[in-house]
């Protein structure tokens, strides 16, 4: 009879033992989703605000701002380039979406000057004020010095803070 | 009953010895992970500032010396020795004064380009496009540079 309380004693502190465990791994989990949730381990955010081009067309200033993005280049080309298209996206499972810089392609862009260039409109890519955003930015130009004025492409990114 | 405490003295220590350990474990990760992701993106991003610096000096150097070779005249030949990157999946001469290179990087594709005041071609060409992809490979390469044509053209090849 004794064996036998004494067993059962054991097998209810496994038990409580077990449900304890159970609720401080439940307690522990629900604090993980938390801080998850609250973007504490989103390391990105330490990574500084950038803008990464080309040194031919390198990048002086760079903004989100609104539903714009907002960059502006100097043409280190060593020659007059006529930019062809300009585009923006991002690698988001719905990629961003801006209207193109209001320009009148092909616009002459003179050597060695800088130029500012907005997209606006912009929708989708996690796009939204507050957040970190990557855009990946691909301008068509060609030389019109060069026959036939072949076109070439450049890749840019631009990683920021969607600001109001 | 000394015995039972002991033994509780024990496993009580253990637990404790237990715990501490997890917690130093559990500190040195998160530590180490985020330094870890902080330190591969700061990494990448610089390799592509570095690898464009790279082309830009091929580039360049590259332009210069067919200019050289172009206003020196006819007969002239330099040899030069470059560390192409594994980046560069093409180069291309356009309509005999664009030196284009096709580049990957972690961005995406993309173009260099180099505009020559010479008139430079290769020994591989098709309508306006001069291929370059045969003479150069990635790693230390020697590009040849010679005066062609009766000094109005600068052609580059693989040097032997």
């Amino acid at each position: 009879m004794q064996k036998k309380f004494c067993r059962s004693s054991k097998s209810q502190a496994a038990l409580e033992f077990l449900t304890t465990y159970a609720w401080a791994f439940l307690v522990i989990l629900i604090t993980i989703g938390a801080l998850y949730y609250f973007g504490v381990f989103d390391f990105a955010k330490f990574l500084p605000q950038q803008c990464l081009f080309t040194s031919q067309f390198t990048c002086v200033d760079f903004s989100f701002v609104g539903d714009e993005v907002r960059l502006n280049l100097i043409n280190n080309v060593g020659e007059t380039v006529n930019i062809v298209s300009f585009d923006i996206t991002n690698d988001a499972v719905s990629p961003l979406t801006c209207t193109s810089p209001a320009l009148t392609y092909p616009f002459e862009w003179k050597r060695g000057t800088d130029q500012d260039f907005v997209f606006d409109n912009c929708v989708g890519g996690v796009f939204s004020v507050g957040e970190r955003t990557e855009a990946k930015v691909t301008m068509t130009y060609c030389s019109p010095a060069t026959s036939g004025c072949p076109e070439h492409t450049i890749t840019g990114k631009i990683t920021a803070i969607v600001n109001e | 009953m000394n015995s039972k405490e002991d033994k509780t003295n024990t496993m009580q220590l253990k637990a404790q010895t237990a715990l501490e350990y997890m917690m130093i474990v559990a500190l040195t990760l998160g530590i180490i992970v985020p330094t870890t992701y902080l330190f591969f993106r700061y990494s990448s991003e610089s390799n592509t500032q570095l690898i464009d610096a790279q082309i830009n000096q091929i580039g360049r150097s590259m332009v210069e010396t067919a200019e050289t070779v172009y206003f020196s005249g006819d007969g002239s030949k330099i040899v030069l020795e470059l560390n192409i990157p594994e980046n560069i999946r093409d180069m291309n001469i356009i309509s005999s004064r664009e030196l284009a290179f096709n580049i990957t990087t972690n961005i995406g594709e993309s173009e260099a380009v180099f505009f020559s005041k010479a008139n430079i071609t290769s020994a591989n060409c098709q309508g306006e496009v001069c291929k370059l992809g045969n003479i150069f490979s990635s790693g230390l390469n020697k590009i040849k540079f010679q005066s062609f044509n009766k000094g109005k053209q600068v052609i580059m090849g693989k040097a032997e």
